[in-house]
């Protein structure tokens, strides 16, 4: 590692450094104080020597004197030179050393000898004194003076000793020796007396110990000690100076190794420093940021031990608390997660990578990685609220999948991201198919640019589109979807992607059209009603007046002819306005159960006058078909209708098919027509090999004058009296054609539960019946009021006119006798007919009341009335345009009531 | 500055303070330049040393047949010898020379008659290996020590390096630095004691000094710290007589040198009047006899009866008494 080289460098380099300084130091201190002794010691024995000489000098005299001091001297000298060690001293040089052991030599064998000399010296001294005493006592004895010459020279002799014993020079010593000579001489040649003798002896032996102690003092100043020691300190100061000059070399060298070194530490320590400020700022940043992230962290060293885990890590394993700590081993850890009993669940991912499930019920995703210095990083995220929010979505997932709606989600592009599976089932796209492809891929082209552009515009503006779609499906039908586009937004209001969702509204669009149409029909109804009204009025008063001429002149054939013939116009007139008005009433009078077999084998040779001759009419009939209950007129209407419109169609000629079948309709059938009671149908087909219509006319066919004929040729009423027929039978009506291929038109019935009760025709017309009554005439019409009393006077009534309820009302109260009111239904004013009838009949009880109108519509209303008497009112309503025989039939059933 | 002079003053005042402290010590000596010098009443030695000293100077297995030990010879109660003309050895050998006292021995120049041994602990050397003497060897008996029960532990308390030549006798001379004759009544006088001696015992006093004695008998020791030539003024020896023996010779011996022949550490005269016989080989009995022979030979003097026993007078002065010291 980087830090510990620093910290290895730092240590070896002060160790270093107090290595050199301390060797350097212990070397020199050794030395120095090696040097240091040795110069003391020289020093001290320098003062000694001085000390010694000063003692010598004074035991030279002859005064009674110790040893003592002299003595303690020489010893401490010897003491001294045995502590003196000159091996130990630093040499500088070896020639120094060499001088500084010959001047050391010198020097001790010069003390020893002086030492020994000075031993010499006190014995002399001791002696010389003594003798110099004895000589002193004796040659004041008065023996002596009997000798006064002898004594003379030995006084003299004496004298002389004690001069040269004060001034020992050569010269005084001869004189000296001279004299004592003489002295022996002339004792020799006088006295041979012991006494003087031994004076002489002591004199010898005085000046003898004195010129010893002259010649030993001689050489002792001779051999002065003081100059080779101060060599030798001198020497030693040399090599003290040398070293002191050396050691401040040393010190300076030391000093710039030092600096070095310290200047060396000082950037090792930065460095190491600003590492170790660095590492820890590494490991700040390190910890801060694993601390930010969400996810739980721990990281194991190349030791397998935990160096840090953040506290979402410790979160995740709480329930191991305080042992999670730095410093546990990677199988510690683990060996805890054991102990603890937390994982309920593992699932191994890929390699260290997991989904542990905890007993808690959290769900922890687990990775564990190598780092690049063999440690390992532990990854733990919690994933319980995804998880959660994972079964939300597939919940929400499975009801979108599962809706009934079909559901799209486009990209901003519109490009499919996601189609569920009744999408699939409605448009016959998979889902794969569909996906990356645009919605267009459904569009049948219908809806224009700029609506396309409008929807587009609504949702990226971030509003909701709603609306019908015409779609194609993936085999090319159309279908009818209603359809809301809404953008799905983020969190910030803005559309990521766009959600449609379609209900497919092909049936109820169908139902609608049927509702439409049949309002339609109504309103159609209701204009041709009153179309109608208003021929009725005419044709009746145009029939009237045509009866009235009939009757007035009969002898005039011409006239009669003309009567005839305009007579059967009206009637021709009468017939249109009376399909006009079985065309808008939904209800059907004239009921009776048939067999239609019957009524087709009864039309067949009209039918095949009534087409050209090129074209083939044959019948295909069901041998045992149901009974059914309808109107006959109606029915045979229905069956020239269908057969001219199929001769139309066929101009070339062609072959024209009538079938009748039992037929068994499906349920879908019977709820589009209201049918529960039955499911048994008898089928009439008409087939020709035509023209055949296209989709769009096929739509329009059955809308009232809608006519693919030249002007003039058709009504345009065919086919929707057709329909109208068959939806009042309850039934159902087919239309199966194409271009060029024909068309074939089926009609169901439903099966009637009655048997059948076919009868003939009504008969011819009767007598009109007559009466006496008086009869009360209400209707707007002037015309038509005067037939109507020309009719009623004709067959013996008496009748009163008013143009108006209020009219009317007016007669009733005026007194007159009325037996019956016979009234119009629609007039202006104040009340209309059904209104006056109500109220006469409540003032007049037993006023006897008919109605008349041209619109059927105004007798459903009443037959739907909760008034009793308008209910039963209703059934006796006379239709327009109605004839004499009509009228009076009528009026004589309601008088006879 | 007046600080300065302030603390000038002060230091005068502790130094006289101490020099006047100096003046009231026992040992003062009034007659600083007399030739004779008191005995010092204390001296500085180390007591576990001494003790352990004690113990070898009277120790037995220092010879080889473990009869004889320092005090043998040297009876500190018999002031320090053993009252033989020459010292008697193992097996009742007899050796050459008398055995000087070893009371007071440390104020000696040197020891031995012939100051061969520097000083005390090289003295102590000698007996051990001497035929006579002892008999043994110094490694024969230091393992005798080193086998003993008291003496390792004894030597490893004070000597770092346990029992060795140097450690014994070093102890040995420790000890003999404490045999001293102290409060003699001559050392009394010379203290200022005018009356430790009388009138008569001045006149012996200045009877030894007029005589010359004092020449060389002079010091602490009246002794001992010079050489001289037994017969400095009449020859003592005879050797063409054929009477001279190797021990005759004296410092000769040491340093073989003519002018040292005959030559003689002067002995001290502390405990003379006790110390019969006399002379380095013990021929003399009396001190009469001896003083009478230094007067002959060394002074060149005849020496009346009376003088001499004036002179004893004054010997006997010289001693004091030794007490040893209970450690």
């Amino acid at each position: 590692m980087k830090l510990g080289y620093i910290q290895v460098i730092s240590l070896l380099l002060i160790t270093t450094i107090l290595t050199i300084i301390g060797q350097l130091y212990f070397y020199e201190s050794k030395h120095n104080i090696h040097l240091n002794n040795a110069s003391s010691i020289i020093m001290e024995i320098k003062y000694l020597d001085l000390e010694l000489n000063e003692k010598v000098l004074q035991i030279s005299t002859f005064k009674s004197i110790h040893y003592d001091d002299i003595l303690k001297n020489t010893n401490q000298i010897k003491s001294t030179l045995n502590k003196l060690d000159i091996s130990t001293i630093p040499y500088p040089s070896n020639d120094i050393k060499i001088t500084i052991e010959k001047l050391t030599e010198q020097l001790r064998n010069a003390l020893k000898i002086k030492i020994s000399q000075i031993e010499d010296l006190k014995s002399f001294v001791a002696t010389a004194r003594n003798s110099s005493l004895y000589l002193l006592q004796e040659t004041n004895k008065p023996i002596l003076k009997e000798h006064s010459k002898i004594a003379d020279i030995a006084a003299s002799t004496f004298i002389n000793i004690q001069g040269y014993q004060l001034f020992p020079t050569h010269e005084k010593r001869i004189i000296t020796e001279q004299k004592l000579q003489a002295l022996r001489d002339k004792l020799e040649l006088t006295v041979n007396n012991t006494y003087y003798k031994n004076i002489i002896a002591h004199m010898e032996k005085s000046f003898q110990a004195t010129m010893k102690i002259t010649e030993i003092q001689t050489a002792l100043f001779n051999h002065n000690n003081q100059q080779r020691i101060e060599e030798l300190i001198s020497l030693l100061n040399q090599i003290h100076l040398k070293r002191v000059y050396n050691a401040t070399q040393n010190q300076f060298i030391l000093m710039i190794i030092a600096f070095i070194f310290l200047i060396a530490l000082a950037f090792a320590v930065g460095r190491w420093t600003k590492a170790n400020r660095k590492k820890n700022q590494y490991f700040q940043l390190f910890v801060d940021a694993v601390e930010a992230i969400s996810e739980g962290f721990a990281f194991f060293d190349n030791q397998g031990k935990l160096v840090y885990c953040n506290s979402t890590f410790k979160t995740i394993y709480y329930q191991l608390g305080e042992k999670l700590q730095p410093g546990i081993t990677l199988d510690e850890f683990k060996q805890l997660q054991t102990d603890a009993r937390m994982t309920q669940h593992r699932t191994d991912l890929s390699d260290g990578v997991y989904l542990d499930y905890f007993n808690d019920g959290r769900w922890i995703y687990c990775l564990n990685n190598k780092t690049a210095r063999n440690g390992k990083a532990l990854v733990r995220v919690d994933l319980t609220e995804q998880k959660t929010i994972e079964a939300e979505l597939m919940k929400l997932s499975q009801a979108v999948e599962q809706t009934s709606a079909s559901v799209v989600i486009t990209d901003l592009e519109g490009n499919i991201e996601y189609v569920n599976l009744k999408f699939e089932e409605i448009t016959g796209y998979s889902r794969k198919e569909a996906i990356g492809k645009n919605p267009r891929i459904l569009s049948s082209g219908e809806k224009s640019k700029e609506d396309y552009e409008e929807l587009w515009q609504t949702i990226l503006s971030g509003e909701e589109w709603q609306g019908e779609l015409h779609n194609r499906r993936k085999d090319g039908t159309l279908f009818w979807e209603w359809a809301k586009i809404s953008p799905i937004k983020n969190e910030d209001g803005k559309s990521i992607s766009f959600l449609a969702i379609k209900d497919d509204i092909t049936e109820r669009k169908k139902m609608e059209d049927q509702i439409r149409w049949s309002q339609k029909m109504d309103a159609v109804g209701q204009l041709t009603g009153g179309i109608a009204h208003d021929f009725n009025n005419i044709l009746s008063i145009i029939l009237g007046n045509l009866t009235l001429i009939q009757t007035k002149s009969t002898n005039d054939p011409w006239i009669t002819k003309k009567v005839d013939e305009a007579m059967k116009g009206v009637n021709r007139g009468t017939n249109i306005t009376r399909k006009l008005l079985s065309f808008s009433s939904k209800d059907s009078n004239d009921l009776q159960t048939s067999s239609i077999n019957n009524l087709i084998l009864g039309m067949k040779t009209l039918i095949e006058t009534s087409l050209t001759a090129t074209i083939h009419v044959e019948t295909k009939l069901e041998s045992n078909v149901w009974p059914v209950t309808i109107n006959k007129g109606d029915f045979e209407d229905v069956i020239l209708n269908l057969s001219l419109n199929a001769r139309d169609a066929m101009p070339d000629g062609g072959k024209l098919t009538i079938e009748t079948a039992n037929k068994h309709l499906s349920k879908q059938y019977l709820d589009e027509i209201q049918q529960p009671e039955t499911d048994n149908f008898i089928m009439l087909s008409v087939s020709d090999s035509g023209i055949g219509m296209s989709d769009a006319m096929i739509a329009k066919v059955i809308e009232p004058f809608f006519t693919t004929k030249s002007f003039g040729k058709g009504t345009g009423l065919g086919l929707s009296q057709v329909y109208s027929f068959v939806q009042r039978c309850h039934g159902l009506m087919k239309i199966d054609s194409s271009e060029g291929k024909g068309s074939t038109i089926q009609l169901f019935f439903p099966r009637s539960k009655q048997n059948i009760t076919d009868t003939s025709d009504k008969g011819a017309l009767t007598e009109s019946p007559k009466g006496n009554e008086t009869i009360l005439i209400v209707d707007d019409e002037e015309a038509l009021l005067e037939i109507t009393s020309s009719y009623l006077n004709n067959a013996g009534y008496k009748t009163f006119s008013a143009s108006s309820a209020k009219q009317a009302i007016a007669i009733i109260k005026s007194g007159e006798k009325i037996d019956l009111l016979f009234s119009d239904i629609i007039m202006p004013g104040k009340y209309d007919g059904i209104q006056l009838a109500s109220k006469m009949h409540k003032e007049y009880p037993h006023l006897k009341i008919i109605l008349t109108s041209g619109y059927s519509m105004q007798k459903e209303k009443l037959i739907a009335s909760d008034d009793l008497f308008l209910a039963d009112l209703a059934k006796s309503i006379l239709d327009k345009p109605y004839d004499q025989s009509e009228l009076t039939q009528t009026i004589r059933t309601t008088l006879d009531k | 500055m007046n600080f300065i002079k302030l603390l000038i003053v002060v230091l005068t005042l502790f130094n006289s303070a101490g020099l006047s402290a100096d003046k009231n010590l026992s040992d003062e000596i009034p007659y600083r330049d007399a030739p004779i010098q008191p005995i010092p009443l204390s001296s500085k030695t180390n007591s576990q040393k001494v003790t352990l000293g004690e113990k070898l100077f009277h120790e037995p297995l220092l010879s080889s047949d473990n009869t004889i030990s320092c005090a043998s010879c040297h009876n500190v109660n018999e002031y320090g010898i053993d009252h033989l003309p020459t010292a008697v050895g193992i097996k009742g050998q007899v050796g050459t020379i008398n055995s000087p006292t070893v009371m007071n021995s440390k104020f000696n120049l040197s020891q031995f008659w012939d100051g061969r041994a520097e000083n005390l602990q090289e003295q102590a050397k000698g007996p051990v290996a001497n035929p006579i003497e002892m008999g043994t060897s110094w490694e024969a008996v230091l393992s005798k020590l080193k086998n003993s029960t008291f003496y390792p532990k004894a030597f490893e308390s004070i000597y770092s390096e346990g029992i060795t030549i140097n450690s014994v006798t070093d102890a040995i001379q420790e000890y003999e630095m404490t045999l001293l004759t102290q409060n003699a009544p001559f050392d009394q006088y010379l203290k200022g004691n005018i009356n430790a001696i009388t009138e008569e015992q001045k006149l012996s006093y200045k009877l030894f000094v007029d005589y010359g004695c004092i020449a060389c008998h002079q010091g602490v020791n009246v002794g001992g710290n010079m050489y001289h030539r037994m017969g400095a003024f009449l020859d003592y020896f005879t050797p063409l007589e054929g009477k001279e023996k190797p021990e005759d010779l004296g410092r000769y011996n040491v340093t073989k040198l003519d002018k040292d022949k005959y030559f003689f550490k002067v002995p001290s005269l502390r405990l003379a009047a006790h110390t019969a016989p006399y002379f380095h080989d013990g021929s003399i009995a009396t001190l009469e006899e001896a003083i009478q022979l230094m007067a002959k030979h060394q002074l060149g003097r005849e020496i009346s009866d009376a003088e001499i026993i004036s002179i004893i007078d004054f010997i006997k002065l010289l001693s004091g008494t030794y007490e040893a010291k209970k450690q």
